[in-house]
């Protein structure tokens, strides 16, 4: 099980963050992943592996700030 | 009379007299609030040609017909004038509890002219003003003075729009502070109101706006608090803007060693996740989420962040609140920077003193570069050893820039006058119209270069919205809303052809509209946020009971850009300003995805040509033409 925007996912062996973001279906454009404390950015998300039990945080592009 | 209050405060400082106009509703309609019904004063009233700090600049203040309503992204203010920075207008938005309280004060908008002879504040509560002495608050950090008020007036609960001692002491690049942490920053407001001896205005009253339509305002209301959950915005009110860091850092934008490099090795040091965990209030007892994220009147976003520091060399009062992603970059990546602490610190020193974080932080890294490249020696800063990195530095220059000391008094003039006036460093600027760039780099969202450069208040990136919400790859996603301003063709995030000019023309349209009736673009903006162009016209007809449509709306934001123009056009700013730094153009990014690119200057050009086109402006000067004024109900400006 993974933990994603206050949702938990099943975690199944070589899950990437490509195929969790299929699962999450909310179809928001992130920018980058945080995987644990590890960074992952878009164009890395079909190949960037997400270990059991991860904490994952979803970064979108801020326009403003 | 629904949505306004249907008075406007005049006052006039030199004169020491006060009073109440009450505009028609075909006044409010056509201006809304915000700089649109701001510049309205400004260019009936103002002289052309005069300098920002004579007594005849005219401060504007104003929300709009939709504040007041307790829904999300709509409690904000915009603050207008001449800008001492670029000598252009100058346009600053914050959000707060301030801009509502105005209403409930029983005013639309606070119209300032004249110079008192000694320090004052205005007190308008109920229905009424005063004007009363302010020497006791004169040379105040914003937190003392705010406390001070408080007492004074005996109400704890009363808002307060104050600048402080760097806008006294006319730092161009002063901002303006309500609750000591939200900035009116940009474009030298704090300094015309310095210049004025205006230290601040406080606000309170019991009165309400009544909308036309209570139960549309109400579902808003309630929409925004059950939608914002599952939106792109959700984990703002953890994490707030500073998660952009690493969002930036994966596209190649993240502005680093001054505009140098778009990739800054140790980014994840200065990201809002980071902050989240390490100096967020509450942080250290896991009640960050809690105690560290704070909002304005009426909004579920949360996305105001609150830093406490109370051990190391970089202890941070949370009453200053904590560093937005333009703050994290500017005094960070900018200046080669990773010390979170030592950052929310430079945050503090400028709420403090009231300077605006973008200009203080990029004017810093500008010498930064020029010291690097021995432009600048120990001799031109005092002693001051200016190399990326050293945030003990950048943390003594933030103060003297405040104090207005030593080579602080020569940065407080902004980049630009500082290089002109050294005699150094130009190549490495990043301004434009003499305003620093925001951390957004048209090195990478291309529509940035012409946003940059046409904005008629210097660089801006909450001008219009950004290429990569209209990228083929993420078009889908936000196809709906942006078909409402008739945006259907994609275009990818380094195309400067006309499909993106008309969406940076479009866009800015949106933007401009938002910015008069001052909905916040994290809540209201076309793409991701919140609430979309659709419930932007509910929530005008809601609000008003104008049976507006979305083109008449966009069309107060066209006015709002055209009324701009006009006054630059009188100040002799027009094409000639429209540019771009050189840098942009001839020095290529280094390092990371992003190494190489740059702006190409044929391409940009174009663009330049085909938006004035788009816009109807003459296509040579880039001034409105007669019809185009017309057209808007702006032939009187002519």
């Amino acid at each position: 099980m993974i933990r994603v925007k206050d949702r938990h996912i099943t975690w199944h062996e070589g899950m990437t963050v490509a195929d969790m973001l299929r699962e999450l279906g909310d179809g928001f454009p992130y920018a980058a992943a945080l995987i644990n404390d590890r960074y992952v950015c878009r164009r890395d998300f079909p190949t960037a592996l997400i270990p059991d039990k991860a904490e994952i945080i979803l970064i979108p592009g801020v326009g403003g700030g | 009379m629904s949505g306004y209050m249907g008075k406007i405060l005049h006052v006039d400082l030199t004169n020491k007299t006060t009073s109440v106009e009450s505009p028609s509703d075909e006044f409010y309609r056509k201006h809304m609030g915000g700089s649109c019904l701001n510049l309205y004063y400004i260019l009936k009233e103002m002289q052309p040609g005069l300098d920002a700090f004579d007594p005849g600049n005219i401060l504007a203040i104003s929300p709009g017909v939709t504040t007041g309503f307790a829904v999300s992204g709509q409690s904000r203010v915009t603050i207008n004038a001449k800008s001492p920075l670029t000598g252009a207008i100058g346009d600053s938005q914050s959000g707060g509890f301030w801009p509502s309280e105005l209403k409930f004060a029983g005013f639309d908008a606070v119209i300032v002219k004249g110079r008192a002879q000694s320090p004052v504040y205005l007190w308008i509560h109920d229905g009424e003003a005063e004007i009363k002495k302010a020497d006791h608050l004169w040379g105040k950090f914003t937190g003392d003075a705010e406390q001070l008020i408080k007492e004074e007036l005996g109400d704890e609960k009363c808002k307060i729009l104050q600048i402080g001692p760097g806008g006294e002491k006319l730092v161009r690049f002063a901002a303006v502070l309500s609750m000591c942490n939200r900035a009116n920053g940009r474009t030298g407001m704090g300094a015309v109101m310095g210049s004025k001896n205006l230290k601040a205005v406080v606000v309170r009253g019991k009165q309400r706006p009544q909308a036309a339509d209570q139960a549309t305002v109400k579902e808003l209301a309630k929409t925004g608090g059950i939608t914002y959950p599952k939106s792109m915005v959700a984990g703002m009110d953890k994490y707030g803007t500073a998660s952009a860091v690493l969002g930036m850092q994966a596209a190649g934008g993240l502005p680093s060693y001054n505009f140098t490099s778009g990739v800054f090795d140790q980014a994840q040091n200065l990201d809002g996740t980071t902050m989240a965990k390490s100096i967020l209030k509450g942080s250290d007892s896991g009640k960050q989420d809690k105690l560290g994220a704070d909002t304005c009147f009426g909004c579920v976003v949360k996305c105001k962040r609150v830093v406490e520091i109370n051990h190391g060399p970089h202890p941070v009062d949370p009453v200053y609140g904590g560093p937005e992603y333009e703050t994290v970059a500017t005094f960070g990546s900018y200046c080669g920077i990773d010390d979170l602490p030592a950052v929310a610190k430079a945050n503090e020193l400028c709420n403090k003193y009231g300077l605006d974080t973008i200009s203080c932080g990029a004017t810093i890294a500008w010498a930064m570069e020029t010291f690097e490249a021995g432009e600048l020696t120990p001799e031109d800063t005092g002693g001051l050893d200016l190399r990326y990195g050293n945030a003990e530095a950048m943390l003594e220059l933030t103060q003297l820039i405040g104090k207005r000391q030593g080579f602080g008094k020569i940065l407080s003039e902004g980049s630009a006058r500082a290089a002109r006036h050294l005699g150094k460093g130009e190549r490495f600027l990043i301004t434009c119209k003499d305003q620093e760039s925001p951390a957004h780099m048209p090195q990478h969202k291309r529509s940035m270069a012409l946003i940059y450069a046409v904005n008629p208040f210097g660089a801006d990136h909450q001008s219009s919205e950004h290429d990569t919400e209209y990228e083929p790859e993420t078009f889908e996603h936000f196809s709906g809303r942006l078909a409402h301003l008739g945006l259907r063709e994609p275009q990818p995030v380094d195309a400067l052809n006309p499909a993106k000019v008309a969406y940076t023309r479009r866009t800015q349209q949106l933007m401009s509209l938002l910015d008069s009736l001052n909905l916040c673009q994290f809540v209201w903006g076309s793409t991701w946020q919140l609430f979309g162009p659709e419930e932007i016209l509910s929530f005008v007809r809601a609000a008003t009971g104008w049976e507006v449509d979305l083109e008449e709306l966009l069309e107060v934001g066209e006015r709002r850009l055209n009324m701009m123009r006009v006054f630059n056009a009188r100040e002799g700013i027009s094409a000639n300003q429209d540019r771009l730094p050189e840098k942009f153009f001839n020095t290529p990014l280094k390092g990371g995805i992003s190494d190489g690119w740059k702006v190409d200057k044929p391409e940009f050009e174009e663009a330049l040509h085909e938006y004035y086109r788009q816009c109807g402006w003459d296509e040579q000067s880039g001034v409105p033409t007669p019809e185009t004024l017309k057209r808007l109900g702006l032939g009187w400006s002519l």
